[in-house]
């Protein structure tokens, strides 16, 4: 048995403060819950101040240090350096293979760090117990085990990592699982077994078990494969609502394209290592490519995103 | 009802509605988990441990408790940390623990195949007075956790990635799944025989899965078939001089096929009156446009003159 969750723990290391808000203050302005309901602010999102590894030091949610990941003693990802700040909405794109699942694995504590330090909220991972301020969506289709489970019940899971030795739901825990169905859009299937659902339904019962901890970053791994183009457009549409709320996202995904709207900054990695660090909106520009060698294949032309990564991949002999 | 003029059916009946009870508690995690054959695998090794009582002259049920527990751990452990998965280390169980119980009676000198009937279909009306309160001690057990740690253990078995990323201790969970799964095989076996007391853990669960709509109603579903089948079979061996662990287990596989007929006619039923609305790329919503009405346990959204209802990727026409 591990001991309860939520012990405080000291500030964080140095050179890394604490985020301001106490993790158990329920109405802290950054917890997602307040205004989620909704899809009225869809639409593309300026990438404000704040965003991109220009950012103040301040607000580290997440650092790795020439960190060491992986499932043996060899480890997938080497000497990997990656700062995630509050705000920001973090694309990790790379080839299958790249170390991109083992890396947020390692941060989740899936996978086992080697070398090197991952700090969460200024805190070692091993150190770290305040699981509910990340949210997981993990690559999955589908939902559930050999027993039905409605929605509602898949999504109260979600609030074990904030009170583990509960018995019941308590009024709290309730208002944030509705919150949580209500922005996924699935209020009108709150009581429906999740193995009645499509996929892409199913795929947001997980975002919103994510959702239901009320965290301040969410880990998304590949939210959009396999998901056809409507279904990618609803799923981009619900993530930039959550983002207007304030979390903080890092997203697995072989596509860039259908998140160019919400995306702040695209991470890449090739080979277990970490080989492209850009604001999103240089993916964008004509005039910024040339600074970076590997997006200086055409230097010229306003390249839509997913051409530029190709041409990245196409650098670091992956092919697209 | 004359057969309650015996104490000794009195006994069988408190007995096999506290097996009843319990049995299906513990399975629903099992069915959650797909580990189905994971009790019938602890009932294999039981019987190991049975042989291992006989053979030395100790009490065969807690020599069984013994060896079903050490091995309930030994499986998690090989599963969370070698490389076996889960149905290979159950066919080593099966194959492993009914080798060693076989070779074991055999060289045992005063011991006999023959002696462990009794272990492998049970015997309800041989029940004692101190089975009883070892019965009694279980269910408050098993139903205590289940209380206790119920979403912790849903969530172990529902998605044990998630769980683990949220940070619970899910090789512990499922270690004290498997030690609950043990001892309830251990001290059932009593009323329904090693071989069968897995079917009394799972066929429940198997029925909740046809007809239940939620974990919660499975549940209910599970403990109300599982008491009713124990108690109704114990009975019925009863008037019929029939082995009673056979009889409840095949009273529990007809209420199964009872419920997957009843519940492939009412999909029958549902497919025949099933309009699925035309291509739909709207998506209904709260805030669509369309107004939304309320429709049983469903909302139908009004959209040109009919109702349209969600029905997993596409829309019905109600």
């Amino acid at each position: 048995m591990q001991p309860p969750p939520d012990v405080p723990q000291p500030p964080g290391s140095p050179g890394y403060s604490e985020s301001p808000e106490s993790p158990e203050s329920p109405g802290s302005p950054d917890s997602p819950d307040s205004a989620r309901a909704g899809f009225e602010t869809p639409g593309p999102r300026p990438a404000g101040p704040g965003t991109g590894p220009g950012a103040g030091p301040g607000d580290a949610m997440l650092v790795l240090r020439g960190a060491q990941i992986g499932y043996t003693q060899h480890p997938t990802v080497r000497s990997a350096d990656l700062t995630i700040r509050r705000n920001e909405v973090v694309a990790l794109i790379g080839p299958n293979g790249s170390g991109k699942s083992t890396l947020v694995r390692g941060v989740l504590g899936l996978a086992r760090v080697l070398g090197g330090e991952v700090e969460l909220f200024g805190l070692p991972a091993s150190r770290f117990r305040e699981r509910h301020r990340i949210g997981y969506v993990p690559q999955r289709h589908t939902v559930g085990g050999g027993i039905p489970s409605t929605v509602h019940e898949v999504v109260c899971s979600g609030r074990l990592p904030r009170r583990r030795w509960a018995l019941r739901s308590n009024r709290e825990d309730r208002a944030a699982v509705a919150a949580a169905i209500e922005t996924v859009d699935l209020t009108a299937q709150t009581k429906v077994p999740v193995a009645h659902l499509s996929g892409g339904q199913q795929r947001r019962v997980l975002i919103a078990r994510a959702l239901a901890s009320e965290p301040e970053i969410m880990i998304m791994d590949e939210p959009t494969a396999g998901v056809d183009v409507v279904h990618a457009e609803r799923l981009v549409k619900t993530l930039s609502t959550l983002v207007d709320n304030g979390l903080t996202l890092l997203i697995v995904t072989h596509e860039v394209h259908p998140l160019r709207n919400v995306l702040t900054r695209v991470v890449g990695m090739d080979g277990g290592r970490i080989t492209l660090d850009v604001p999103a909106d240089r993916l964008l520009s004509s005039t910024a490519e040339a600074a970076h060698p590997l997006l200086a294949a055409d230097a010229h032309a306003v390249i839509p995103p997913t051409d530029l990564v190709a041409g990245w991949m196409g650098t670091t002999g992956i092919g697209g | 009802m004359e057969m309650l003029q015996y104490d000794f059916m009195q006994r069988a009946l408190l007995a096999s509605l506290l097996v009843g009870l319990t049995a299906p508690v513990v399975g629903i995690y099992l069915v959650q988990r797909r580990l189905a054959l994971i009790g019938d695998g602890m009932g294999h090794v039981a019987l190991s441990g049975v042989a291992v009582g006989v053979f030395t002259g100790t009490a065969p049920v807690l020599t069984a408790l013994v060896s079903a527990i050490a091995c309930a751990v030994a499986i998690e452990l090989v599963r969370a940390k070698g490389k076996a998965s889960a149905d290979v280390v159950l066919a080593v169980m099966f194959y492993g623990g009914i080798a060693g119980g076989v070779v074991l009676i055999g060289i045992a000198p005063e011991g006999t195949p023959a002696n462990l009937n009794s272990y492998l279909f049970g015997a309800i009306t041989t029940t004692t007075q101190e089975d009883l309160i070892a019965f009694a001690g279980l269910g408050i057990a098993v139903l205590g956790i289940a209380v206790g740690l119920g979403r912790q253990l849903f969530a172990a078995s529902n998605d044990e990635e998630y769980a683990r990323a949220s940070g619970l201790n899910v090789l512990g969970m499922n270690i004290l799944l498997a030690v609950l799964t043990a001892t309830t095989v251990v001290i059932s076996m009593r009323v329904v025989g090693l071989l069968l007391i897995s079917a009394l853990m799972i066929l429940p669960n198997a029925v909740s899965q046809q007809v239940a709509d939620s974990f919660r109603t499975s549940l209910i579903t599970a403990i109300t078939v599982g008491v009713t089948v124990s108690v109704a079979g114990t009975a019925c061996s009863y008037y019929t001089a029939t082995p009673s662990g056979g009889t409840i287990v095949l009273l529990a596989v007809a209420v199964f096929v009872l419920a997957a007929l009843a519940s492939w006619f009412r999909r029958m039923v549902h497919v025949l009156r099933h309009r699925p609305a035309a291509e739909h790329p709207h998506e209904h919503g709260p805030g669509c446009g369309h107004p939304a009405v309320p429709h049983g346990d469903h909302v139908d959204y009004l959209h040109d003159g009919h109702r349209h209802a969600l029905h997993g990727d596409h829309y019905d026409t109600h």
